[in-house]
């Protein structure tokens, strides 16, 4: 779990040196008069984050879904949603 | 290409159908999403969409499924999940009273009739009705 710390304009300055010497492991929410104003996050873990980013593949959804086809409906599924979803199949009141 | 172009909004049949391979538009589903998946189109799948799917799955006691099609939806980089506000249900209502109500459709097909109309881009669904009324109104 990332740890997220809130932290004033003047601790952020007073730390400076140890938060950009990259011996701060979590990141900081900048605050100035209570509302935050920037965010700091150390390399390390955006890298990390840049990372895991990365790992992800596009439109595997669909290579798991696949992997888990099974039979569902009763061999026309268009037509039984509104009547399993809402209860009001289409064709009970013709229009 | 614009965004537009790369973007499509996805119907929950499409979904479903894909899902199960005895369905009588399994295949279309899968040479769907195959030619989607060419195109390097990126979806959009509307919560209202992911409710009716989970819906219809839970109902059909497909839980493990249904949990399974929640997850994969999860930090997909091609899908993109839409919440539907206030103002956009409205809007969906107002093109539906337009339309006196017809065809008779779920307020989740107007809101994807509404959306793809206004964004500009492809509903793809296997709703005959939904579509032949997105292809006059587009």
């Amino acid at each position: 779990m990332t740890s997220t710390e809130p932290i004033s304009v003047r601790d952020f300055l007073r730390n400076f040196a140890a938060i950009v010497q990259g011996t701060v492991t979590k990141r900081y929410v900048i605050m100035k008069h209570g509302r935050p104003i920037g965010v700091f996050t150390p390399w390390e873990m955006q890298k990390k984050e840049l990372k895991k980013t990365a790992e992800l593949k596009p439109w595997l959804w669909l290579d798991i879904l696949r992997k888990n086809q099974q039979p569902i409906g009763d061999g026309n599924i268009t037509e039984e949603i509104d009547d399993i979803v809402y209860g009001i199949g289409r064709n009970t009141q013709p229009d | 290409m614009a965004l537009e172009e790369t973007l499509s909004l996805i119907d929950t049949n499409v979904l479903l159908a894909m899902m199960d391979p005895e369905d009588s538009l399994s295949e279309k589903a899968n040479a769907t999403f195959d030619q989607l998946k060419e195109k390097q189109k990126n979806l959009i799948w509307l919560k209202p969409v992911i409710e009716e799917t989970v819906t219809f799955l839970l109902y059909k006691q497909r839980g493990e499924l249904a949990k399974t099609f929640i997850d994969s939806s999860h930090q997909d980089p091609s899908i993109i999940v839409r919440d539907v506000d206030a103002s956009t249900q409205r809007q969906a209502f107002d093109l539906a009273s337009r339309n006196q109500y017809r065809p008779k459709i779920s307020l989740t097909d107007w809101i994807l009739l509404f959306l793809s109309l206004t964004w500009k881009v492809e509903l793809v669904t296997f709703d005959k009705q939904l579509h032949n009324l997105w292809k006059r109104l587009a």
